[in-house]
């Protein structure tokens, strides 16, 4: 592969910033594996043996499934939505949300999730009920939050791919006497799969590492991975403990979508030539 | 397009060489000032600005030094994260906070005999390292008291501190996450139940009693502000000098009251940095500090009361803003033992977060 200088000279802040990134996490590493004697696996085996820290590395995950899932079954028909449509003011429409802060898009279902936010408000001046809904401080409210924020990224993926499939074989299939479910299971879903598999797989990356939104829109008990080491680094200043919890969400999040990766190549495979 | 760049090996050569000299001189503070600077590092907002006003401009304009406040999420943090090549010469911190720096190596103590105005400050809020050094320049104390919404809850109904973990206040209370209430919370609620601080273990039970009754644990003032002012959060225990703020910017139904039981005293001190730049200068701003004027001109705009015994307060003011004279509000403080407040954190956070978080 031969290089312009100028293309060299691009070459330079890529370099710069993988140099960066390895050395933050080569010190990351070294931090959770260094103890007072050497080498020492202690932050790691802390991390295990405390029930509280073991929970919220459960609970990380479990939001993070939930949350993917979500995310992808509302993402798919709004993804069909705007590749039929083909209009960029649909699409732009759907990532204007990514303009505007985490912190005050949060904020705003602060102002209509809270126990004297606009629903509770509305519901109890409709006489629909008595008593206060508790729709945050809960993983209800983690959810909620978290979707709305990550519903973009998953909608766009599915719809790189779903854009990409020729209307022909489902107009071929329903020739043929295929109902709109048949063409659904049998042509559509598995064409989009590697979309739906990419838009799991981000969701689910980003969650993990979510910090703003569990913390304003939950409480302690939705304490995530990200708000633990958070507090680990800036309030207590426990860097060996920070570091392993950070090596643990990294490998863990990295194995958690292996399974989604390898199903992406085994649909691209099965794909017949010329999709995607 | 990319063959018309004219950039030759030679001038990147040169363009990195240039760079790479000019790294030990990026990141340092504004060199070559006569007398030096001071650069504090403080939290943003409202102390921020007072500082500036009531200290920095004043000695800037009296000495000549220049003074700049440097706003950060957390004065610890920067210092820390800055200690290899320190920014800072002057941060502004709690007592445990400010013990922590100075057991990590990251500030340096001073000494007793260069500040004549100490003489000034009571025996009992000195932070001592031994006869002779301080871990700081103690300036300034707020409380942390029971602050409620008046819409939503009477004084009456607040006389104790139990009220947080009682029934009629079910869901209504916000409290705050165990990294914090391992300085304040916790450490008062032992000494209340018990007369002992070191009996943590009612301390605990009782915020974790106060965790269970609570409508959720805040994370930022910002949010605490917020719930206190939308009535989502009724009462809490929490800085009583947000409260002076909210009323001096023009009243709000929060207010704050001290139950029976007392209410914890936050003390706040001035660090001077390890290998910090102007440390000459850093100095000669400690020992401006030191005096009363300053903390004087600070109290309207943060609430925070002189330690200095020469300070003359506002009484009116205090009793406006905090429904309490200076006499009877002090005497109603208590002042922990804060090199065991921090002695114990780390361990007592994570006994909490086992507490509040394990299934």
């Amino acid at each position: 592969m031969r290089f312009t200088r100028a293309g060299l000279l691009l070459l330079l802040p890529v370099a710069g910033l993988i140099l960066s990134l390895l050395t933050g996490v080569a010190g990351l590493i070294e931090q959770s594996f260094v103890g007072p004697n050497g080498l020492s696996f202690g932050a790691f085996r802390a991390f295990v043996d405390r029930k509280e820290t073991v929970s919220v590395f459960l609970y990380t995950h479990e939001m993070a499934l939930l949350v993917s899932v979500i995310c992808v079954v509302l993402s798919f028909p709004l993804a069909v939505f705007l590749a039929r449509k083909r209009s960029p003011i649909y699409t732009l429409l759907i990532m204007m949300p990514l303009l505007v802060s985490i912190v005050v898009r949060t904020y705003g279902w602060m102002v209509i999730l809270g126990p004297r936010g606009l629903i509770n408000t509305a519901l109890i001046g409709l006489g629909v009920t008595t008593t206060q809904f508790r729709l945050m401080y809960n993983t209800t409210g983690v959810v909620i939050g978290l979707v709305h924020i990550y519903i973009p990224f998953a909608t766009l993926s599915i719809l790189a791919v779903y854009s990409k499939i020729d209307r022909s074989l489902v107009d071929g299939a329903t020739a043929l006497g295929a109902g709109p479910i048949r063409v659904f299971w049998k042509i559509v879903l598995p064409l989009a799969m590697p979309g739906i598999l990419a838009a799991a797989s981000v969701v689910y990356l980003l969650t993990i590492g979510a910090v703003v939104t569990p913390l304003l829109l939950g409480s302690i008990r939705q304490m995530m991975l990200g708000s633990m080491i958070y507090d680990q680094m800036l309030v207590t200043f426990d860097f060996r403990s920070a570091g392993s919890a950070a090596v643990i969400m990294t490998l863990s999040a990295a194995i958690a979508v292996v399974p989604l990766q390898l199903a992406d190549r085994w649909f691209t495979r099965k794909l017949p030539a010329g999709q995607l | 397009m990319t063959s018309t760049l004219a950039l030759s090996r030679r001038t990147l050569i040169k363009v990195s060489g240039i760079f790479g000299l000019a790294m030990p001189f990026i990141g340092r503070p504004a060199s070559a000032q006569k007398g030096g600077e001071i650069i504090m590092a403080n939290f943003g907002g409202g102390p921020a600005a007072a500082f500036r006003e009531s200290y920095g401009l004043p000695f800037q304009n009296e000495t000549g030094i220049k003074f700049r406040v440097v706003e950060v999420p957390s004065t610890e943090t920067a210092l820390i994260s800055s200690a290899s090549q320190q920014q800072y010469n002057s941060s502004y911190h709690s007592y445990a906070g400010a013990m922590r720096l100075y057991k990590m190596g990251i500030t340096e103590a001073i000494a007793i005999a260069d500040y004549p105005e100490l003489a000034h400050i009571p025996e009992q809020f000195l932070p001592r390292v031994d006869d002779k050094h301080l871990i700081g320049l103690p300036i300034h104390f707020g409380f942390y008291g029971m602050v409620y919404n008046k819409k939503f809850a009477a004084p009456a109904d607040l006389k104790s501190w139990q009220a947080l973990v009682s029934d009629k206040f079910k869901q209504r209370v916000s409290v705050t996450r165990p990294t914090f209430a391992s300085l304040y919370d916790v450490p008062f609620y032992s000494h209340m139940l018990t007369g002992d601080q070191k009996k943590l273990d009612a301390g605990v039970a009782q915020y974790k009693n106060v965790v269970e009754n609570s409508v959720t644990t805040y994370t930022s003032m910002a949010q605490n502000n917020q719930l206190l002012d939308r009535g989502e959060a009724v009462a809490c225990a929490y800085y009583a000098s947000t409260v002076w703020t909210k009323k001096r910017e023009g009243g709000s139904d929060v207010d704050v009251l001290i139950p029976e039981e007392g209410a914890l005293m936050t003390p706040y001190v001035l660090l001077l940095p390890k290998n910090c730049p102007y440390p000459e200068a850093a100095r000669q701003f400690l020992a401006y500090a030191s005096t009363a004027a300053p903390a004087v001109r600070a109290v309207e705009a943060t609430g925070y009361l002189p330690f200095h015994a020469q300070a003359q307060v506002d009484d009116a003011m205090v009793k406006k803003y905090y429904n309490y004279t200076l006499p009877d509000l002090v005497r109603q403080l208590y002042s922990p033992d804060w090199g065991y407040v921090e002695q114990t954190r780390l361990e007592l956070i994570k006994r909490l977060e086992a507490e509040v978080l394990a299934p």
